[in-house]
Protein backbone atom coordinates (compact mmCIF):
# COMPACT_ATOMS: atom_id res chain seq x y z
CA UNK A 1 0.00 0.00 0.00
CA UNK A 2 1.23 3.53 -0.72
CA UNK A 3 3.22 5.00 2.15
CA UNK A 4 3.83 1.68 3.81
CA UNK A 5 7.08 -0.23 4.02
CA UNK A 6 7.03 -3.36 1.84
CA UNK A 7 6.92 -6.54 3.87
CA UNK A 8 9.19 -9.35 2.75
CA UNK A 9 8.52 -12.81 4.14
CA UNK A 10 9.17 -16.35 3.02
CA UNK A 11 6.33 -18.31 1.42
CA UNK A 12 6.03 -20.38 4.60
CA UNK A 13 5.67 -17.22 6.70
CA UNK A 14 2.95 -15.91 4.38
CA UNK A 15 1.16 -19.25 4.58
CA UNK A 16 1.26 -19.07 8.38
CA UNK A 17 -0.55 -15.72 8.20
CA UNK A 18 -3.46 -17.11 6.18
CA UNK A 19 -6.74 -17.71 8.02
CA UNK A 20 -7.67 -21.33 8.74
CA UNK A 21 -10.23 -23.27 6.71
CA UNK A 22 -12.75 -23.16 9.61
CA UNK A 23 -14.81 -25.95 8.14
CA UNK A 24 -17.44 -25.96 10.89
CA UNK A 25 -18.30 -22.34 10.19
CA UNK A 26 -18.36 -22.95 6.42
CA UNK A 27 -20.69 -25.94 6.89
CA UNK A 28 -22.99 -23.96 9.19
CA UNK A 29 -23.23 -21.09 6.72
CA UNK A 30 -23.82 -23.48 3.82
CA UNK A 31 -26.57 -25.35 5.64
CA UNK A 32 -28.29 -22.13 6.70
CA UNK A 33 -28.29 -20.84 3.16
CA UNK A 34 -29.12 -24.21 1.57
CA UNK A 35 -26.01 -23.86 -0.56
CA UNK A 36 -22.87 -25.90 -1.19
CA UNK A 37 -19.84 -25.18 1.01
CA UNK A 38 -17.95 -24.24 -2.13
CA UNK A 39 -18.74 -24.12 -5.82
CA UNK A 40 -16.30 -23.61 -8.66
CA UNK A 41 -16.04 -24.15 -12.36
CA UNK A 42 -14.15 -27.41 -12.97
CA UNK A 43 -12.80 -29.65 -15.70
CA UNK A 44 -12.97 -33.36 -14.87
CA UNK A 45 -11.34 -36.35 -16.53
CA UNK A 46 -11.93 -39.86 -15.27
CA UNK A 47 -9.90 -43.05 -15.52
CA UNK A 48 -10.75 -45.11 -18.57
CA UNK A 49 -8.23 -47.90 -18.02
CA UNK A 50 -4.87 -48.72 -16.49
CA UNK A 51 -2.27 -49.74 -19.02
CA UNK A 52 0.87 -51.84 -18.45
CA UNK A 53 4.12 -50.15 -19.39
CA UNK A 54 7.48 -51.77 -20.10
CA UNK A 55 10.87 -50.55 -21.16
CA UNK A 56 13.49 -52.71 -22.87
CA UNK A 57 11.49 -55.81 -22.08
CA UNK A 58 11.12 -55.07 -18.36
CA UNK A 59 7.64 -54.59 -16.99
CA UNK A 60 7.63 -51.39 -14.96
CA UNK A 61 4.07 -50.81 -13.78
CA UNK A 62 0.68 -49.69 -14.94
CA UNK A 63 -0.26 -46.13 -15.71
CA UNK A 64 -3.66 -44.51 -15.89
CA UNK A 65 -5.35 -43.42 -19.10
CA UNK A 66 -7.90 -40.68 -18.61
CA UNK A 67 -10.98 -40.00 -20.70
CA UNK A 68 -11.96 -36.72 -22.36
CA UNK A 69 -12.16 -33.49 -20.37
CA UNK A 70 -15.66 -32.56 -19.28
CA UNK A 71 -16.44 -29.03 -18.18
CA UNK A 72 -18.91 -28.24 -15.46
CA UNK A 73 -19.14 -27.29 -11.83
CA UNK A 74 -17.68 -28.87 -8.73
CA UNK A 75 -19.69 -28.50 -5.54
CA UNK A 76 -18.68 -29.43 -2.03
CA UNK A 77 -21.41 -30.40 0.45
CA UNK A 78 -21.07 -31.54 4.08
CA UNK A 79 -21.36 -35.23 3.13
CA UNK A 80 -20.36 -35.40 -0.54
CA UNK A 81 -18.59 -33.68 -3.38
CA UNK A 82 -20.37 -33.48 -6.72
CA UNK A 83 -19.59 -32.61 -10.32
CA UNK A 84 -22.31 -31.47 -12.70
CA UNK A 85 -21.35 -31.39 -16.33
CA UNK A 86 -22.32 -28.47 -18.54
CA UNK A 87 -24.78 -29.24 -21.28
CA UNK A 88 -22.96 -30.00 -24.53
CA UNK A 89 -21.54 -26.99 -26.27
CA UNK A 90 -21.95 -24.68 -23.31
CA UNK A 91 -18.69 -25.33 -21.51
CA UNK A 92 -16.46 -22.56 -22.72
CA UNK A 93 -14.48 -20.67 -20.13
CA UNK A 94 -15.98 -17.39 -19.07
CA UNK A 95 -19.57 -18.57 -19.43
CA UNK A 96 -21.84 -18.66 -16.41
CA UNK A 97 -22.01 -21.82 -14.31
CA UNK A 98 -24.79 -24.38 -14.80
CA UNK A 99 -27.83 -23.43 -12.80
CA UNK A 100 -27.28 -19.76 -13.41
CA UNK A 101 -28.82 -17.70 -16.19
CA UNK A 102 -27.53 -18.65 -19.59
CA UNK A 103 -26.07 -22.04 -18.70
CA UNK A 104 -27.66 -25.48 -18.62
CA UNK A 105 -26.58 -28.45 -16.55
CA UNK A 106 -26.37 -31.96 -18.01
CA UNK A 107 -27.23 -34.28 -15.11
CA UNK A 108 -26.43 -37.39 -17.15
CA UNK A 109 -22.77 -36.41 -16.76
CA UNK A 110 -23.02 -35.86 -13.01
CA UNK A 111 -20.77 -37.59 -10.48
CA UNK A 112 -21.43 -37.60 -6.76
CA UNK A 113 -18.70 -38.84 -4.46
CA UNK A 114 -20.25 -39.69 -1.10
CA UNK A 115 -17.64 -39.12 1.60
CA UNK A 116 -17.89 -42.69 2.90
CA UNK A 117 -16.93 -43.98 -0.55
CA UNK A 118 -13.88 -41.77 -1.11
CA UNK A 119 -10.66 -43.78 -0.74
CA UNK A 120 -7.99 -41.18 -1.59
CA UNK A 121 -7.57 -37.44 -2.09
CA UNK A 122 -4.40 -35.90 -3.38
CA UNK A 123 -3.05 -33.07 -5.51
CA UNK A 124 -1.15 -34.07 -8.62
CA UNK A 125 0.57 -31.24 -10.47
CA UNK A 126 -2.29 -28.82 -11.21
CA UNK A 127 -5.08 -31.30 -10.58
CA UNK A 128 -6.94 -32.67 -7.62
CA UNK A 129 -7.35 -36.44 -7.74
CA UNK A 130 -10.20 -38.25 -6.05
CA UNK A 131 -10.42 -42.01 -5.92
CA UNK A 132 -13.47 -43.81 -4.62
CA UNK A 133 -15.06 -47.22 -4.30
CA UNK A 134 -17.88 -46.54 -6.73
CA UNK A 135 -16.32 -44.23 -9.31
CA UNK A 136 -13.13 -44.38 -11.32
CA UNK A 137 -10.23 -42.10 -10.42
CA UNK A 138 -11.12 -38.50 -11.20
CA UNK A 139 -8.60 -35.84 -12.11
CA UNK A 140 -10.00 -32.36 -11.54
CA UNK A 141 -8.76 -28.97 -12.68
CA UNK A 142 -10.20 -25.77 -11.19
CA UNK A 143 -9.51 -23.21 -13.93
CA UNK A 144 -10.41 -20.17 -11.82
CA UNK A 145 -9.33 -21.40 -8.40
CA UNK A 146 -6.68 -23.12 -6.36
CA UNK A 147 -6.23 -26.88 -6.25
CA UNK A 148 -4.38 -26.47 -2.97
CA UNK A 149 -7.36 -24.69 -1.44
CA UNK A 150 -9.81 -27.30 -2.74
CA UNK A 151 -7.61 -30.10 -1.38
CA UNK A 152 -7.49 -28.47 2.06
CA UNK A 153 -11.21 -27.79 2.02
CA UNK A 154 -12.14 -31.32 0.95
CA UNK A 155 -9.75 -32.92 3.45
CA UNK A 156 -11.14 -30.72 6.25
CA UNK A 157 -14.72 -31.63 5.29
CA UNK A 158 -13.82 -35.33 5.18
CA UNK A 159 -12.12 -35.08 8.56
CA UNK A 160 -15.17 -33.34 10.02
CA UNK A 161 -17.49 -35.95 8.51
CA UNK A 162 -15.42 -38.88 9.85
CA UNK A 163 -15.37 -37.36 13.35
CA UNK A 164 -19.09 -36.60 13.31
CA UNK A 165 -19.93 -40.14 12.19
CA UNK A 166 -17.54 -41.74 14.70
CA UNK A 167 -15.44 -43.24 11.90
CA UNK A 168 -12.16 -42.17 13.52
CA UNK A 169 -9.49 -39.58 12.96
CA UNK A 170 -8.12 -39.52 9.41
CA UNK A 171 -4.33 -39.75 9.47
CA UNK A 172 -3.69 -40.30 5.74
CA UNK A 173 -5.53 -39.10 2.66
CA UNK A 174 -3.33 -40.91 0.16
CA UNK A 175 -2.63 -43.48 -1.21
CA UNK A 176 -5.74 -44.39 0.73
CA UNK A 177 -7.70 -42.80 3.52
CA UNK A 178 -6.78 -44.43 6.80
CA UNK A 179 -7.94 -43.64 10.30
CA UNK A 180 -6.83 -44.32 13.84
CA UNK B 1 27.22 -42.05 -24.78
CA UNK B 2 23.88 -43.08 -23.28
CA UNK B 3 20.87 -40.75 -23.32
CA UNK B 4 21.18 -40.50 -19.54
CA UNK B 5 24.82 -39.32 -19.67
CA UNK B 6 24.04 -36.97 -22.57
CA UNK B 7 21.18 -35.45 -20.54
CA UNK B 8 23.44 -35.00 -17.53
CA UNK B 9 25.93 -33.00 -19.60
CA UNK B 10 23.19 -31.00 -21.29
CA UNK B 11 21.56 -30.01 -18.00
CA UNK B 12 24.86 -29.07 -16.39
CA UNK B 13 25.77 -26.89 -19.38
CA UNK B 14 22.39 -25.19 -19.70
CA UNK B 15 21.97 -24.69 -15.96
CA UNK B 16 25.12 -22.58 -15.78
CA UNK B 17 23.02 -19.84 -17.44
CA UNK B 18 20.32 -19.95 -14.75
CA UNK B 19 22.50 -19.95 -11.69
CA UNK B 20 25.24 -21.66 -9.73
CA UNK B 21 24.85 -25.10 -8.19
CA UNK B 22 26.86 -25.80 -5.08
CA UNK B 23 27.38 -29.50 -4.45
CA UNK B 24 28.52 -31.07 -1.22
CA UNK B 25 29.26 -34.68 -0.30
CA UNK B 26 29.45 -36.15 -3.78
CA UNK B 27 32.18 -38.47 -2.49
CA UNK B 28 29.55 -40.05 -0.21
CA UNK B 29 27.82 -41.69 -3.15
CA UNK B 30 28.74 -45.40 -3.18
CA UNK B 31 30.70 -46.22 -6.32
CA UNK B 32 29.39 -49.72 -6.91
CA UNK B 33 26.92 -50.90 -4.30
CA UNK B 34 23.18 -50.32 -4.39
CA UNK B 35 21.68 -47.54 -2.31
CA UNK B 36 18.47 -45.59 -1.91
CA UNK B 37 18.76 -41.86 -2.43
CA UNK B 38 16.14 -40.10 -0.34
CA UNK B 39 15.53 -36.46 -1.24
CA UNK B 40 13.32 -33.57 -0.26
CA UNK B 41 11.11 -32.15 -3.02
CA UNK B 42 11.12 -28.39 -3.50
CA UNK B 43 10.52 -28.08 -7.20
CA UNK B 44 10.01 -29.89 -10.50
CA UNK B 45 13.69 -29.15 -11.05
CA UNK B 46 14.83 -31.49 -8.28
CA UNK B 47 14.99 -34.76 -10.24
CA UNK B 48 16.56 -33.02 -13.23
CA UNK B 49 19.33 -31.42 -11.17
CA UNK B 50 19.98 -34.28 -8.76
CA UNK B 51 20.22 -36.77 -11.61
CA UNK B 52 22.48 -34.38 -13.52
CA UNK B 53 24.83 -34.09 -10.56
CA UNK B 54 24.81 -37.59 -9.06
CA UNK B 55 27.65 -39.61 -10.61
CA UNK B 56 25.68 -42.90 -10.49
CA UNK B 57 22.64 -43.18 -12.78
CA UNK B 58 19.63 -43.30 -10.45
CA UNK B 59 16.34 -45.08 -11.06
CA UNK B 60 13.83 -42.54 -9.85
CA UNK B 61 10.29 -43.26 -8.76
CA UNK B 62 7.95 -40.78 -10.48
CA UNK B 63 4.19 -40.30 -10.39
CA UNK B 64 2.38 -42.25 -13.07
CA UNK B 65 0.70 -39.18 -14.58
CA UNK B 66 4.10 -38.06 -15.85
CA UNK B 67 4.10 -41.03 -18.21
CA UNK B 68 0.80 -40.17 -19.91
CA UNK B 69 2.37 -38.49 -22.92
CA UNK B 70 4.14 -41.12 -25.08
CA UNK B 71 7.01 -38.75 -25.89
CA UNK B 72 7.60 -37.71 -22.27
CA UNK B 73 7.27 -41.35 -21.21
CA UNK B 74 10.04 -42.38 -23.60
CA UNK B 75 12.29 -39.66 -22.15
CA UNK B 76 11.38 -40.71 -18.61
CA UNK B 77 12.20 -44.38 -19.31
CA UNK B 78 15.57 -43.41 -20.78
CA UNK B 79 16.27 -41.37 -17.65
CA UNK B 80 15.62 -44.53 -15.59
CA UNK B 81 12.33 -43.29 -14.16
CA UNK B 82 9.61 -45.75 -13.27
CA UNK B 83 5.98 -44.98 -12.45
CA UNK B 84 4.16 -45.17 -9.16
CA UNK B 85 0.39 -44.79 -8.88
CA UNK B 86 -0.15 -42.49 -5.94
CA UNK B 87 -3.92 -42.77 -5.76
CA UNK B 88 -3.76 -46.34 -4.51
CA UNK B 89 -1.42 -48.75 -2.76
CA UNK B 90 1.01 -49.73 -5.49
CA UNK B 91 3.05 -52.87 -4.71
CA UNK B 92 4.45 -53.06 -8.25
CA UNK B 93 6.40 -49.82 -7.75
CA UNK B 94 7.98 -51.36 -4.63
CA UNK B 95 8.70 -54.64 -6.47
CA UNK B 96 10.43 -52.75 -9.27
CA UNK B 97 12.50 -50.69 -6.82
CA UNK B 98 13.64 -53.86 -5.03
CA UNK B 99 14.51 -55.47 -8.37
CA UNK B 100 16.66 -52.47 -9.30
CA UNK B 101 18.45 -52.64 -5.94
CA UNK B 102 18.98 -56.39 -6.40
CA UNK B 103 20.83 -55.60 -9.60
CA UNK B 104 23.17 -53.34 -7.57
CA UNK B 105 21.79 -50.10 -8.95
CA UNK B 106 20.54 -47.09 -6.96
CA UNK B 107 16.94 -46.00 -6.52
CA UNK B 108 15.88 -42.40 -5.91
CA UNK B 109 12.69 -41.49 -4.04
CA UNK B 110 11.24 -38.17 -2.96
CA UNK B 111 10.18 -39.14 0.52
CA UNK B 112 7.53 -36.43 0.92
CA UNK B 113 5.68 -37.86 -2.09
CA UNK B 114 5.01 -34.48 -3.68
CA UNK B 115 6.49 -31.03 -4.09
CA UNK B 116 6.20 -28.64 -1.18
CA UNK B 117 3.72 -25.79 -1.55
CA UNK B 118 5.43 -23.39 0.86
CA UNK B 119 9.10 -24.40 0.81
CA UNK B 120 9.00 -26.33 4.07
CA UNK B 121 9.74 -30.02 4.47
CA UNK B 122 6.57 -32.10 4.61
CA UNK B 123 5.80 -35.32 6.40
CA UNK B 124 7.41 -38.49 5.01
CA UNK B 125 5.46 -41.10 3.06
CA UNK B 126 5.60 -44.17 5.23
CA UNK B 127 5.51 -46.50 2.21
CA UNK B 128 8.97 -45.21 1.31
CA UNK B 129 10.24 -45.88 4.82
CA UNK B 130 8.79 -49.41 4.64
CA UNK B 131 10.70 -49.94 1.39
CA UNK B 132 13.93 -48.76 3.04
CA UNK B 133 13.44 -51.20 5.92
CA UNK B 134 12.65 -54.02 3.50
CA UNK B 135 15.63 -53.32 1.25
CA UNK B 136 18.30 -52.95 3.96
CA UNK B 137 20.68 -51.04 1.69
CA UNK B 138 22.43 -47.77 2.67
CA UNK B 139 20.36 -44.62 2.40
CA UNK B 140 21.92 -41.44 1.06
CA UNK B 141 19.99 -38.44 2.45
CA UNK B 142 20.06 -35.84 -0.30
CA UNK B 143 18.77 -32.32 0.08
CA UNK B 144 18.20 -29.67 -2.50
CA UNK B 145 17.93 -26.10 -1.28
CA UNK B 146 17.10 -23.00 -3.32
CA UNK B 147 15.09 -24.86 -5.98
CA UNK B 148 11.88 -23.62 -4.36
CA UNK B 149 12.98 -20.01 -4.86
CA UNK B 150 13.93 -20.72 -8.46
CA UNK B 151 10.72 -22.51 -9.42
CA UNK B 152 8.05 -23.04 -6.76
CA UNK B 153 5.17 -25.37 -7.44
CA UNK B 154 2.64 -22.59 -7.73
CA UNK B 155 4.58 -20.52 -10.29
CA UNK B 156 4.90 -21.00 -14.01
CA UNK B 157 8.25 -19.36 -14.64
CA UNK B 158 11.85 -19.87 -13.60
CA UNK B 159 13.85 -17.28 -11.70
CA UNK B 160 17.60 -17.14 -11.47
CA UNK B 161 19.11 -18.21 -8.21
CA UNK B 162 21.66 -20.38 -6.46
CA UNK B 163 20.93 -24.01 -5.65
CA UNK B 164 22.70 -26.20 -3.18
CA UNK B 165 22.64 -30.01 -3.37
CA UNK B 166 23.95 -31.94 -0.39
CA UNK B 167 24.58 -35.67 -0.29
CA UNK B 168 24.71 -36.60 3.38
CA UNK B 169 26.55 -39.35 5.20
CA UNK B 170 24.96 -42.71 4.41
CA UNK B 171 22.38 -43.94 6.90
CA UNK B 172 22.09 -47.63 7.62
CA UNK B 173 18.83 -49.30 8.55
CA UNK B 174 18.60 -53.02 9.25
CA UNK B 175 16.87 -55.19 6.67
CA UNK B 176 13.64 -56.34 8.28
CA UNK B 177 11.88 -59.15 6.45
CA UNK B 178 9.29 -59.57 9.16
CA UNK B 179 6.33 -57.27 8.61
CA UNK B 180 5.66 -56.73 12.32
CA UNK B 181 9.29 -55.82 12.95
CA UNK B 182 9.14 -53.33 10.05
CA UNK B 183 6.01 -51.70 11.41
CA UNK B 184 7.61 -51.42 14.84
CA UNK B 185 10.75 -49.81 13.42
CA UNK B 186 8.80 -47.50 11.13
CA UNK B 187 8.22 -44.41 13.33
CA UNK B 188 11.82 -44.12 14.49
CA UNK B 189 13.21 -44.71 10.99
CA UNK B 190 10.87 -42.05 9.59
CA UNK B 191 11.80 -39.62 12.35
CA UNK B 192 15.55 -40.09 11.90
CA UNK B 193 15.36 -39.76 8.10
CA UNK B 194 13.39 -36.53 8.27
CA UNK B 195 15.59 -35.18 11.06
CA UNK B 196 18.61 -35.73 8.84
CA UNK B 197 16.99 -34.01 5.85
CA UNK B 198 15.90 -31.12 8.08
CA UNK B 199 19.40 -30.78 9.46
CA UNK B 200 20.95 -30.79 5.98
CA UNK B 201 18.52 -28.24 4.62
CA UNK B 202 18.86 -26.10 7.73
CA UNK B 203 15.26 -26.44 8.86
CA UNK B 204 14.20 -27.13 12.42
CA UNK B 205 10.98 -28.51 13.84
CA UNK B 206 9.19 -31.82 13.95
CA UNK B 207 7.76 -33.32 10.79
CA UNK B 208 5.15 -35.47 12.48
CA UNK B 209 4.87 -39.20 12.36
CA UNK B 210 4.51 -39.51 8.62
CA UNK B 211 1.73 -40.46 6.29
CA UNK B 212 0.84 -43.68 4.55
CA UNK B 213 1.82 -45.01 1.19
Amino acid sequence: MPGREPLTLTAAEWVDMLPGIEIEERIRRAEEGGLPIRRDRAVVRTLVREEPVSFRGIYLNQIERLGPAREGVLELFPERIAFVQNAKGTGKRGRPMPGTAGERADHSGAISWEFEEITAVQPSSRTLQINSKNHPLASIVIPDGSIRFWEELLCAALQYFYRAKGLGEIVDFQPRITTR
Amino acid sequence: MSFYRFSQRLVRTLWSIVGPIEVEGIDRIPREDPFILIANHQSALDPILIQAICPRPIHTMAKSTQFSSPLVAQIMYRLNSFPVRRYRIDPQAVRHALRVLDSDEPVGIYIEGERTWDGRLQRPRLGTVRLILKAGVPVIPCTIDGAYDVWPRWDRGLRKGPIRITFGEPMVFPRLDDREAREEALPEAARSLMARLAEQVGEGGERGPGVGG
